[in-house]
């Protein structure tokens, strides 16, 4: 395991991995986020807004969250 | 090719892919080959008896991969993963942080992963036998030199050598 000391490491592959884990981090909180939202009722137009991109934006990325759980095999 | 391999062998690459779904990787890798060949132990104990067992490398997939969350990376940006951690379960519910990396559907084959398969046929041709068993599976995951796969391995494993020698011999029909 890694240890702390790359803080303030210069070098760019601890910064990049750093910006990595953040945006992991960041993707997976917007899905729960959203998931919840969906769930309270919220519009995918209140949603955009909120997380400031277009509706069809939001839609596109987060809109498969409610179509799981039915049949998707063989997608790609 | 498919129908040459034995029914071990054919779960492995089967249940490869969930190996990388539960990790959230985004594409079925050798070392998710190599967790799920380990996870049933075939290839007549060889990978048990060098340290490679199901939880050791289940436990260095997990902390390898794209889907991973670096809990080290995070907290030298003062992010404590383990606060916001702690904060998801208590809104979206128990293990919800690992829940939202999963991957889902279908996962693709990496290269390293197709290019392992073809060792596994190479490494079954050019021994006796004409199944492409565990064995010849491992051999082919061996062969291709992944180095996610090699770190696994050079953690969990105290001699790599001396197990690729007799994975080496078992592919090759000679006894160890």
């Amino acid at each position: 395991m890694a240890d702390m000391a790359g803080t303030t490491d210069p070098d760019p592959a601890v910064g990049l991995r750093a910006v990595r884990a953040l945006g992991e981090l960041a993707a997976r909180l917007e899905r729960l986020q959203v998931e919840r939202a969906r769930e309270l009722g919220w519009s995918w137009q209140q949603i955009a807004d909120a997380l400031g991109v277009s509706r069809q934006a939001a839609h596109k990325k987060h809109g498969g969250l409610e179509r799981r759980g039915s049949a998707r095999q063989g997608e790609d | 090719m498919f129908e040459k391999f034995t029914a071990t062998a054919r779960t492995a690459v089967t249940e490869a892919q969930a190996e990388a779904h539960d990790v959230g990787d985004r594409r079925i890798e050798p070392v998710h080959v190599l967790g799920a060949l380990v996870k049933h132990d075939p290839a007549d104990g060889i990978l048990s008896r060098h340290g490679v067992t199901y939880a050791a490398v289940r436990a260095q997939i997990a902390g390898s991969g794209d889907g991973t969350l670096d809990a080290a990376a995070l907290a030298s940006l003062g992010v404590d993963l383990d606060a916001v951690r702690e904060q998801a379960d208590t809104t979206f519910g128990p293990g919800a942080l690992d829940r939202a990396g999963r991957g889902r559907g279908h996962l693709r084959f990496a290269r390293g992963s197709k290019a392992a398969l073809e060792q596994a046929l190479r490494a079954t041709v050019a021994g006796p036998g004409r199944e492409i068993g565990a064995p010849q599976l491992l051999a082919g995951v061996l062969a291709v030199n992944d180095p996610r796969t090699t770190a696994v391995i050079a953690a969990v494993c105290d001699d790599p050598a001396a197990l690729r020698d007799e994975v080496a011999r078992a592919v090759s029909g000679k006894a160890a």
